[in-house]
């Protein structure tokens, strides 16, 4: 018995060694624009809307799982290797357009963080400066562990909308029934939606980060199962929240037959149905989604620019030998942060530039993620096997198809 | 000078102008002359050739080889630009990541061989793999940002890691003055005396002074014969002026003027007298039976000697090695002799880098050495190395003791 309990001691250490970058990208994958995408879908189309859930975690399970393990078995970043396989020109280009996309992301996301203040009634012009000066403060300043113990402080308040979906009374037995098959006719306009929740979920900068992010991490191969493991799990529980996320949405305005047009939308169409604490917890939830991609998603730029061009970067150094890397961090925040806040500019504008981007770029990255996993040079005997080959290129059809569709949406106005 | 950047994907042609590919890549060999060998050719059939570099004739906008062009297979040992080199990561000395490799700069004399000269890893290196170099020049001009080529010479590199695929550092100079000096001496003492001077040229003066002071005489007196007058005398200055005195000892008496010229009187007037009183202080005490043999003498022979010798030798902890002209090469401890097989030759494990004193040096000097280096004898050489004798401890501690 107590060598069961030993073992099972083990084990859980070294399971708890790898928790973190699975469970951090994929909630990170939850952030403002993605919330808003959950909840104007899902208040359109109902419980039918659910069905995406399996799908969506499938395809985030596999490609994370592909970046995470090429990360520990190379010590490199996607960066990196771009660079080291098709030299300068195409790490130009490939940088330039991450740096695009994952500007138009941070604007989304600051833009909610704004948005969420606004419900508690406090001033954006005052607070979202110290919030985002803090988390800078902190970013230069905590070490490794540090950082990612308090991201995994923030998922905790994701719980959020667990609490909201329950006060909303939903039919769970529809809920589960849904999750399976579509509760409702399945029309264009709802695949069209269906596969903008995808591409919210799935994105270039979660490939890139989840990659430098374990890399940071340096977890040696003989964790890799681990490590496997542990993206699988956030990609679970990501879905899960997602799933909530919706739920709360659907039972109130969905019902009611209310269609709305944003996340604060959401918070304060729900109030008459949930009452006050509702909305509370939806303003909570939608600050901690803009916040945790306010701090990730300009890593990940920072990242990427450490890794294409070879400075030392890292979340585990100190402001004054990693200038270039904090450098890259605070510009745009600040940059994004300065435009959120002139008047007259709405969220919704950074929305479309943002999918329509990612749209475009997404099915380039996976090229590379194909190619780099297949590679016996950089791989080894940890390169993709036909199972995951197949998963990614399945996966690749149906992001590239998705975001080619939201792209023809965004020119048609669907969206 | 010209920039792999400038000869990557041209088009590579005959004297005869026939067109035979495209230029892909340069291979060359990872010592420490880097000598360009082949350059990798693409035929049109995408197919690889190698070329000899001394079939060039000529690269402007095409690379022009001789009509008589014989393709050849590359070695086993030559390292290629692309592989080796190229969009790299360079580390430093710790494993810190400083740069990548922008762009490969490849010294192309006229009439000699081509060699890697070094690496770009500044802007610049990525503007002219996009032809925009000579665009933002004047740019440069007006914001004076970045005027030069940010440059990394072949010297600064490990040869043997470039084989492992890794760029690293020889040094940083940054890294080196965060280390103790006593273990930067340590460190520097592996190395050659003319990789000791290059890094002694980048250390602040203060810290070069301390780093000096640790370490062993030879390499004191070879880096103060290669300084110039006034830099010797601003280290002088900083080092504490007994090890001063030392070091003047070792050097030829000319140099020693030129440097006590250009010190400040003060500090002249007092080295000059700890000079004098130096004057020959050990030549009294100085042991001339010692036990020594050639390099080339097995450990077997050793022992063979040291029980011939012992017979009338009392000191015998080590084993001098004198070469032809009874220059001193190298010093054995008898204990080492032990722990080798007796078939080993002794100039494959005899310590070369040896702390030795001068019939000039201060006898409390010897003392600090000996003391310093836990070392019970010293060996005594004149200025051609020619060994003179020993120095043992109890005989200097002995003369000290009357002197109280």
């Amino acid at each position: 018995m107590r060598k069961i309990f030993k073992r099972f001691r083990r084990k859980l250490l070294l399971i708890l060694a790898v928790v973190g970058p699975g469970i951090i990208t994929a909630f990170a994958d939850n952030d403002a624009g993605g919330v808003a995408t959950y909840f104007v879908s899902a208040s359109k189309f109902g419980y039918s809307m659910l069905t995406i859930t399996i799908p969506m975690t499938i395809v985030l399970a596999v490609t994370q799982e592909i970046g995470s393990r090429m990360a520990v078995v190379t010590g490199k970043g996607l960066g990196d290797l771009i660079r080291e396989k098709y030299s300068i020109k195409v790490s130009l280009v490939v940088f330039f357009f991450l740096f695009l996309v994952n500007f138009a992301v941070i604007m989304q996301d600051i833009g909610g963080m704004k948005d969420a203040l606004g419900l508690f009634n406090l001033n954006p012009y005052i607070f979202l400066p110290v919030v985002l000066a803090v988390l800078f403060i902190f970013i230069t300043k905590a070490s490794y562990k540090k950082i990612e113990y308090f991201f995994l402080f923030l998922i905790l308040f994701y719980i959020a909308y667990f609490v909201s979906a329950i006060l909303a009374k939903p039919d769970w037995g529809l809920v589960a029934k849904s999750l399976v098959v579509p509760q409702g006719p399945i029309s264009f306009s709802y695949l069209f939606t269906a596969i903008a929740v995808l591409g919210t979920t799935i994105t270039a900068w979660g490939q890139f980060f989840i990659n430098s992010y374990v890399k940071d991490k340096k977890l040696t191969p003989d964790k890799l199962s681990y490590n496997q493991w542990e993206v699988y799990f956030g990609s679970f529980l990501t879905d899960i929240f997602s799933l909530f996320m919706m739920v709360a949405v659907i039972a109130t305005l969905f019902v009611n037959g209310i269609q709305i047009e944003g996340a604060a939308d959401a918070a304060l169409a729900i109030t008459p149905f949930a009452g006050e604490m509702a909305k509370y917890l939806f303003g909570l939830g939608l600050f901690v989604a803009g916040f945790i991609g306010a701090a990730i998603v300009p890593l990940t730029t920072a990242y990427a620019f450490s890794e294409f061009f070879g400075y030392e970067g890292s979340l585990d150094v100190d402001f004054s030998s990693s200038k270039l890397f904090y450098l890259f961090f605070i510009v745009q925040v600040v940059l994004a942060m300065l435009i959120v806040l002139l008047p007259n500019v709405t969220l919704f504008k950074f929305a479309l530039y943002a999918s329509f981007l990612n749209g475009i770029f997404l099915p380039v990255i996976f090229i590379f993620l194909y190619r780099f996993a297949n590679d016996v040079e950089i791989m080894g005997h940890y390169k993709n096997n036909t199972f995951q080959n197949l998963l990614l290129i399945a996966s690749s059809i149906v992001v590239t198809i998705a975001s080619l569709i939201g792209i023809v949406g965004i020119f048609l106005g669907l969206s | 000078m010209l920039y792999f950047s400038q000869l990557k994907g041209k088009k590579v042609i005959t004297t005869e102008h026939i067109f035979l590919g495209v230029l892909q890549d340069i291979l060359f060999l990872g010592t420490d002359t880097p000598i360009v060998t082949e350059m990798a050719v693409r035929k049109t059939n995408g197919e690889k050739m190698y070329l000899p570099v001394e079939t060039i004739q000529h690269t402007n906008h095409v690379v022009t080889v001789h009509r008589d062009f014989t393709p050849i297979e590359p070695k086993e040992n030559e390292l290629s630009v692309m592989q080796n080199l190229m969009d790299r990561q360079i580390i430093d000395i710790k494993g810190n990541k400083v740069v990548r490799v922008n762009d490969v700069a490849i010294q192309d004399k006229l009439g000699k061989a081509w060699y890697i000269a070094g690496v770009d890893i500044g802007l610049r290196g990525i503007l002219r793999w996009l032809n925009l170099e000579k665009a933002v020049i004047p740019f440069y001009k007006i914001t004076r940002l970045e005027s030069h080529p940010h440059f990394l010479s072949w010297v600064d590199f490990e040869p043997l890691e470039l084989e492992k695929g890794k760029v690293q550092l020889k040094k940083d100079v940054d890294a080196l003055e965060k280390l103790r000096p006593e273990d930067l001496a340590d460190y520097l003492e592996q190395t050659n005396i003319r990789n000791v001077n290059k890094v002694m040229s980048q250390l602040d003066e203060e810290y070069a002074a301390d780093v000096i002071e640790d370490l062993n005489v030879n390499f004191q007196s070879a880096l103060f014969r290669r300084f110039t007058p006034e830099k010797a005398a601003k280290l002088i200055e900083l080092i504490d002026p007994e090890d001063a005195v030392d070091i003047l000892l070792t050097l030829p008496k000319e140099k020693r003027k030129d440097i006590l010229k250009v010190l400040p009187e003060k500090k002249q007037k007092k080295l000059i007298a700890l000079l004098k009183i130096s004057g020959t202080q050990i030549g009294h005490l100085i042991t001339t039976d010692f036990v020594h043999m050639k390099p080339t003498a097995s450990v077997q022979d050793a022992f063979s000697i040291i029980r011939e010798k012992a017979k009338n030798i009392e000191f015998t902890y080590y084993v001098y090695v004198l070469n032809d002209t009874d220059q001193l090469v190298g010093v054995i401890n008898i204990a080492e002799l032990f722990r080798k097989n007796p078939g080993t030759i002794i100039s494959d494990f005899m310590q070369q880098d040896m702390v030795v004193v001068h019939l000039t040096t201060p006898l409390s000097i010897a003392i600090k050495r000996m003391l310093k280096y836990k070392i019970y004898a010293l060996p005594v050489v004149d200025n051609a190395k020619q060994m003179l004798g020993i120095l043992r401890f109890n005989d200097v501690a002995e003369d000290l003791l009357e002197e109280l």
